[in-house]
Order: structure tokens, then sequence, then C-alpha cells
């Protein structure tokens, strides 16, 4: 990985009508290369980031990059780096599969359409079927497909995994980590569900309400966190939540070597997993953000 | 009901607030209109009260302000008039047309179609209000109309009989209606706003012309021969005239009677002869509303009901 | 496929439904306007002798009365002419952008393509060439129905049937597009849209000719009231030179009580009850009808059509900004 962030926010807050604030000042580096989860719950605001990054929404205050480029300044060189795939993707009902990899040649100079044709190719897509006549699933690999097709260094994928059955999300996450990894482009890809990205991304940001509560590697995470079945007291306590049996259960944030020696500590501490850290730390916000001041 | 019928206008509000806006405009600048008409007509005839009359074959027109003012308002009417006589179109078509089709297009149909006991149950609570509010839009522009129709001096005595026979009258708000249904259907034939909007403008056109020709042909049945004084004024839509030769009662046409008297038509019609216009006389114009009515309220409920039965068997 | 036959397809693709209606629409008038030409011409070419239409002439009445019957519907066609650059430009322009916001497209496009900028004139260049083909076929076509219609004029000199025939009509559809466009991308719903911009239409293309009338007015001619015009002149209304010279409108008169206006166009304050005529001391002006006369017909048509393609151009303008700031949003 590149020192580099690609794409980065400074104090980043974004207000709508006179007084939700969808974001209340974030900070945020996402480094080039790898899978960049964004996890948080509805309305935490990661469909309005990523809509900065992509120049839909102009931030009420703070600044946005990629790759060094304000989008809303020059969205047009900012846009160059970037593939997005929006939520809940619409394709033209009056096209085909074919016809949207034309379309995309025409409006995107340098357009890869043989690379975005051999992937919907691998995943059986008919090129000539009408895009109205396509399953929610295949829609979402077209738009993916397209997003590829621009070879552009950044992906970004807000929540393009919300309306897809288990086995269309495997394939849609399989081709997103087969592209990064092959291709070296840097993927940011939203979701509210923590299980659905675990084993595609590198890195992990925790969106809370408006606010970054975890920006770390996966491995890292899962390093320095480990659960505590009674955390009450703890100094180093994250947030409390109940697990699938329902008793409450506390995250704790140690030194990595730390929390590898607590495993051994009689069995107070154990491993975190990923949907346990990402918990843990909406836990702690709970209380939304009343003010970006 | 209350909150069935708030509903419904939430969703068209927008198209609601800008028509029904629009239409109390003209209904307003109308009612205006005709005001303003009826207090320079009173001002026209003191000034012709007050004012010595011209020789007879002067050229000299007195009370030329009020004349000039009633012209310019009559030249602002027409233009009302035009707006009054697509309203129901309009409204029919933008109104009608987004009840099924918006649902359909924008995929809220399913939501909507599933929520509901029955698809009919679901169509009439959402088309009701709006067709109710339509009606009404178009009744006021119809009253409008009316009054508009009645302000001139032209119109005083005999009335405007078949005059302005597209901007008054409960007609309008029935044209309304059926072009409402005509919206409904093409919309939930088509499933698309737009396309179905201009499908049912051509429909539209269709209907009007057809029932036009038809109600002429009505018309044109029941003309009646109408002897005419010089002088007298006769109230009625005219589809022809001839000459009556007052002592055998034969009614001459014109060619006829051009080629019988020749020039001397030229100074008015010769003593023992008689003026008769075939005519549909003013006091049979409410039969021909109730028939148009009769014709564009069974394209309605025909509209309608068919809009019903494609609604029940569509794919959302 | 070519790149541009490429281009062609898809932006026929995506608005089927209007292109559709427009290309239809055009043919049916095309074919109406040109049926009855012919039958007015064939008729004219019958009667060589009543071509000037001098009424009164008792061997051209079954001309005058065949003629009047056809040319109802042929006038019928020329005002279908005058109305299809505002239904053709507006169908064919609300939608563009609209459409694609309110199906959740314009996402996906603005990000694929380099800039809003490059996707909006792809797409409205298609919709202008289309407007252009098909309103230049229909101006062509009036300028003969007209002709037919108006057999003993010399249109190409003479305002009769102004805006029914010609480019104006080619002029005035870019401008109903652009405008079309233009509240389509703020509405961003193509329904609503479309009946907002019918009205912004009504009221754009209406200062436009309250603009024009000014500005033409500015160069007609005076004539004396009440001297028959040659046919063709354009109309700008009348004005009243004052006993002291001064020129006034009419509105000055409408605030006078009770004037009295003699065959000739003078304007008296009374009468004089003795005589039942004007009291000829009390004379406060002459009026004088303003005309251009129809020479000006081609330099109007070019001035009318350069200020609606410049306003459509305007539009375009605001359009593209409109565009560039909105989100792919309803």
């Amino acid at each position: 990985m590149s020192a580099e962030p690609i794409l980065t926010t400074r104090d980043l807050a974004k207000r709508y009508g006179r007084r939700t604030w969808a974001l209340a000042g974030i900070d945020l580096d996402v480094p080039e290369g790898g899978v960049t989860a964004l996890v948080g719950p509805n309305a935490a605001g990661k469909s309005t980031l990523i809509k900065t990054w992509v120049g839909f929404e102009r931030p009420t205050r703070g600044r946005v990059t990629v790759a060094g480029i304000d989008p809303w300044k020059d969205r047009s060189a900012a846009l160059a780096h970037l593939g997005y795939v929006a939520q809940s993707p619409s394709l033209y009902d009056a096209l085909t599969v074919d016809e949207h990899l034309d379309l995309a040649s025409q409006l995107r100079p340098g357009f890869d359409r043989a690379y975005a044709r051999q992937r919907l190719d691998e995943l059986g897509i008919p090129a000539g079927q009408s895009a109205k006549s396509l399953s929610g699933g295949q829609q979402a690999q077209v738009a993916l497909a397209l997003a590829l097709g621009t070879r552009a260094e950044v992906l970004l994928l807000d929540e393009p995994l919300a309306s897809l059955d288990p086995l269309a999300r495997r394939e849609f996450l399989h081709v997103v980590t087969d592209a990064v990894r092959s291709g070296g482009q840097t993927a940011l890809l939203s979701s509210h569900i923590v299980t659905d990205v675990e084993q595609a991304c590198d890195r992990l940001v925790v969106l809370g309400v408006g606010r970054v509560l975890l920006d770390d590697t996966v491995a890292h995470a899962l390093a320095t966190h480990a659960i505590s079945a009674d955390g009450s007291g703890r100094s180093d306590r994250v947030g409390e939540f109940a697990d699938p049996a329902g008793s409450r259960v506390t995250l704790v944030q140690q030194a990595a070597e730390s929390t590898a020696e607590s495993r051994v500590e009689g069995g107070t501490l154990r491993p975190a997993t990923l949907e346990e850290v990402v918990l843990g730390y909406l836990a702690s916000s709970r209380a939304p953000a009343a003010s970006a001041a | 009901m209350r909150r069935a019928i708030r509903l419904a206008f939430a969703m068209q509000r927008l198209e609601l607030r800008l028509l029904l806006g629009a239409v109390l405009l003209m209904a307003v600048a109308a009612l205006g209109i005709a005001w303003q008409m009826r207090v320079v007509r009173d001002e026209q005839l003191a000034c012709i009260r007050t004012t010595p009359q011209p020789m007879e074959g002067s050229a000299v027109s007195p009370c030329t302000a009020q004349d000039d003012a009633l012209n310019s308002l009559d030249r602002i009417s027409a233009f009302i008039k035009v707006g009054i006589m697509g309203t129901p179109i309009v409204l029919g078509l933008f109104l009608g047309v987004p009840l099924v089709a918006r649902e359909v297009e924008s995929r809220t149909a399913p939501l909507a179609w599933t929520l509901s006991r029955s698809r009919r149950r679901w169509l009439w609570q959402r088309g009701l209000p709006v067709l109710g509010a339509l009606t009404l839009a178009c009744i006021a522009a119809g009253v409008a109309g009316d009054v508009l129709a009645h302000a001139p001096p032209w119109a005083e005595g005999t009335g405007p009989g078949f005059e302005d026979w597209f901007v008054r009258g409960p007609q309008v708000a029935v044209r309304g209606a059926a072009v409402a249904a005509i919206g409904l259907l093409t919309g939930a034939v088509v499933g698309r706003q737009l396309p179905a909007v201009l499908m049912g403008f051509v429909a539209t056109i269709a209907l009007f012309a057809s029932a036009t020709m038809v109600l002429d042909a009505w018309m044109a049945d029941a003309v009646e021969p109408v002897a005419v004084q010089e002088g007298q004024i006769v109230g009625g839509k005219i589809y022809g005239s001839g000459i009556r030769e007052d002592a055998t009662g034969e009614i001459l046409s014109d060619e006829a009677a051009y080629q019988k008297l020749g020039n001397a038509l030229d100074f008015g019609i010769p003593t023992g002869y008689t003026q008769v216009y075939y005519l549909v006389p003013s006091r049979r114009y409410g039969d021909f509303v109730l028939y148009e009515g009769a014709l564009f309220g069974i394209v309605a409920l025909a509209g309608m009901g068919a809009t019903t039965w494609i609604v029940t068997r569509r794919s959302p | 496929m070519t790149a541009v036959g490429r281009w062609l397809n898809l932006s026929y693709r995506l608005q089927r439904w209007e292109v559709l209606a427009a290309v239809t629409g055009t043919i049916l008038l095309l074919g109406v306007s040109l049926w009855w030409s012919r039958e007015l011409h064939t008729l004219t070419d019958a009667y060589p002798r009543c071509r000037g239409l001098a009424v009164g002439a008792a061997e051209c009445e079954p001309f005058y009365l065949q003629f009047q019957g056809i040319a109802k519907w042929g006038q019928l066609a020329l005002h279908a002419s005058w109305a299809a650059p505002f239904g053709m430009g507006l169908v064919l322009g609300v939608p563009l952008v609209s459409r694609e916001i309110e199906h959740g497209t314009a996402a996906m496009a603005w990000t694929l393509s380099s800039s809003r900028e490059q996707w909006l004139g792809t797409r409205v260049a298609f919709a202008v060439l289309l407007l252009i083909v098909l309103l230049a076929g229909i101006a062509a076509v009036s300028e003969l129905l007209a002709s037919a219609l108006s057999p003993a004029q010399q249109l190409a000199s003479d305002f009769t049937w102004y805006g029914q025939r010609g480019p104006l009509i080619v002029a005035r559809g870019l401008a109903a597009l652009a405008l079309g466009a233009g509240v389509g991308a703020v509405i961003g719903r193509a329904l609503p849209g479309l009946l907002l911009a019918g009205f912004a239409s009504a009221l754009l293309f209406t200062a436009i000719s309250l603009g024009m009338d000014r500005w033409n007015g500015s160069e007609a001619v005076a004539l004396p009231y009440g001297v028959e015009t040659e046919p063709g002149v354009l109309q700008l209304g009348r004005q009243v030179v004052l006993s002291n010279g001064d020129v006034v409108g009419d509105a000055y008169l409408a605030s006078l009580e009770n004037i009295l206006i003699d065959g000739d166009g003078s304007v008296y304050a009374r009468f004089d009850p003795a005589t039942g005529l004007p009291d000829r001391s009390s004379l406060v002006g002459r009026y004088r009808q303003l005309v251009l006369p129809g020479a000006s017909y081609p330099e109007i048509i070019a001035r009318e059509s350069a200020v609606a393609v410049g306003s459509a151009l305007l539009l375009l303008v605001g359009t593209i900004g409109i565009v560039r700031r909105r989100r792919p949003s309803p």
C-alpha cells in the first residue's frame, strides 16, 4: 500500500435542511489499494460521505479529495479516478446489457468495454438481454461491470449488496476483490451488514451517526479488541451490547500483545469477531450528533 | 375518509397545486373581465344616452372609449376562453394519467396493490378524491366561462345561444371526467407517464373530434326554418338560409332567390319576401348540453370501468 | 456500427416514445399538409382566371365555395404547424434530464460520463438534431400549403400566416426544447416538468412576442387611418398624432371620455348638436395605423428566429448550470 491516501476528508460536515447533520465533521484517509469497508447503521451518513467524493453533494463544511482533487471544484478530474455503483443501482429499462456497455463507451473515453464484457460473460449474463428483465443480482453485476470498465483507480460502492441474495452477494464481492487484487485498484464498499464485507475487506471504517468511530485495518482491529463477559468498571471498555443469546457483553480495546495475554487469563476475555468490534463501537455512540459545531 | 383524501392529494401534490391554482386564477380573471365588461357596458349605455347621435350615414362613432375598452376586454376574454377550453384536457390528462402510471413506473404499485385489500379498492381510494377535485375545478371553469359568455353586449337579449360551446356550462366538467378516464386508461395500459400523456392526448383529440361530428349531425337533424323580420335578432346555431315567398309560403334557396330576384336582393329583402334561417334555436341549448353530457359521461364510465378491469389484471 | 450510428441508436432507444410520437405526428402533418396543398393547387389551376380571388365574379362562385371548403382544412394544418414546435420541443426536451433523475439512472450516467456537460451534450444533440430535421420538414411543407392557401400573394415578402410557416417554426422548437430541458432539470420529474414547462413556454413566447412587437414597432410605417393596406403587411397597432404634433398611443385616448372618430381617422372631443356631425373645432388629433410592409418579412422572420435561437442557447447554458449543480435524485 502506498502511504498517500487516495480518498480524504477533513472536518467534513454535511447538513440537510436547517438541522439535520448527516456528517458532523469527520477526518478520514483511505489509503490506496485494497478494499475498505465503510460500515455503519442506517442514516449513519455512509451514502452522504460517498456522494461527497463523487461530487453529488457539496460539503456544508470541510473538504474532501479524490487523488488530491476536490470533486466539487473539479468534478470531471475527480471522476476520472472514480467508478461508482449507486445504492440500488438503476439501469436503463429500454437498453440491453450490451447497449449499456455502448453507452458507457460513448460517455467515457477509454472505457474498457472488453473487460466489462468479460466480467459479465464470466457471470453468464447475456449481453443481448434487456436490463429490465435481469434479476436484482444481475442488475447489480451490470452496474459493477460498468464501474469496473472505467478502469478507475477507485471504486465507490454504495451499499450495492443490500438487496441481493446471499449467493449474489458472494459473487459480487468476489468480482470486487478479484478486480482489486488483480488490477491494484482501491475499493470502498459501504454496508450496514458486517458479515457481508468481513471476508472481502482489508480495512474497516465504522461510521456512527455522522462520526468516524473506528478507522483501522481489519487485522489490527481484530488483534486489539476482545470481548469481556463482565466489562463493568474496565478502563479499556469500548461499548456494551447484547449477544445473540441476550446476555450483555463488553467490547474492550487493548494493546495487541496484552490482548493475547488476556486470552490466557482464565477465560475472562475472548477474541472479538469483526461484527462484535463494529457492534461495540456502535454501542459506544448511541447519542445522535445533534450539532456539527 | 379524510385521511384517504389527504393521502390521495399528497400523491399528486405538485400537479394539483399547479393545475388547481391555474384554474382558480383563470376563473377569477374571467369573473373580473366579465364584471369589467358590465361596468364598461353601463358606461357605454350612459354615453349613448347622453351623447347626441351622429347623422345617419356619418362614419363618426360616438363613445369610442367604451367601444375600445369593450374590444380590449373581449380580446383578453378570448385568451381566457382558450384556457377554459383546454382545462378539461390538461386537468384530465395530467391528473388522470399519473394515478396508475406513476405507481407502475416508480415501482410502488407492488407495495400499494399488496397493502390494499383489493386493487379495485385501491384505485377508487386513490382516484375518487382526485376526480372530485378535477370535477370541481372544471365546474368552476365552466361557471366562469358561462359568466364570461353572457358578459359582452352582443350576448344581451337572446343570450349567447350556442356561442362559446366549448368554454361554458357543466359540459366542461363532464369533458374533464371523460378525459381523466382516458388518461387513467392509457396510464394503466402503458404504465409510463409521459408516453401515456401523449397517447391520451391523441385519444382525447379523436374523442373530441368524433363527439363534435356526432353532435353536429344531431344538430343538423334538429334545424328549424325560422322567418326573421328585418331588424329582428334570433338566437341559435345557423345551418343555412333561404328566402320565403310570402304569397306561396315556398322557401327558396339563396341561389334560387338570387336567380329569381337578381340585384334586388342587394338592397335587402324585397316586399313580399321574408328572410328564413335554418337554425337550431337557442332554447334547445339545454337539450344538446344533455346529449353531449351523456356522450362524454358514457366515455368516462367506460374508461373508468376499463381501467378497473386492467388494474385488477395487469402486472405491477 | 459506427460511433455515430451507435449514438443515434442509443439516443433513440432512450427516448423511443417521444421520438416515435414526434416522428408520427410530423409524418401525419406533412401528409395532410401536402394533400391539402395539392388539392388547392389542382383547384386553383382549374380556375386560372379566379386566381386573384376577386370576389364578385359569378364564374368564380363555384371556385370560391370549393376553395373555402378545402382551405378550412388547410388552415387547420397550418395551425398545427404553428403548434408543432412548442409541442414537439417540450415533449422531446422535458424528459432529457428529468427522466434520468426520476428513474435513478442519472447517478450512473453522471459518474460514467467524463463530465455532466458532455453527457448533457450527447443527449441534447440528438434531440436538437431530430427536432431540426422534423421541424424543417414542417417549415418547408407549411410554406407550400400557405402559398396554396394564398395563391395570389408572394409569400416570400408577406406577413400572411406569420409563425405558421418557414424557419421560425424551427427556431421556436429549439427554444421550447431548451426550455423543456431546463424545467425538467429543475423539477427532476417528467410529468410535472411537462406541465410546468407548458406554463413557462406560454410566458416565454408571450414575452418574446411582446418584445418583438415593441422592436418591430420602432420601424413601423405610419399610414393614414382608413387607407386600405396591401395584403401581407403586418399590422402593429395605431397611434394618434395630436393637434400639437405630439404622438400618443391608444392608452391616451382611452383616458378621454366620449371621443369621436371620423371615417378618415380624425378624433374629435364633441358633437355639434346642430349638424349631428363632430364639432370641427374640437379636433384632438388624427389616427394613424402602424404597419410593417411585406418587404420586411424576411428580415423580421430572421430577427425573431435569431431571438428564439438566442433564447434557446441561453436556456441551454442555464440547463448546463443546473445539471452541473443538482443532485442526481429527485
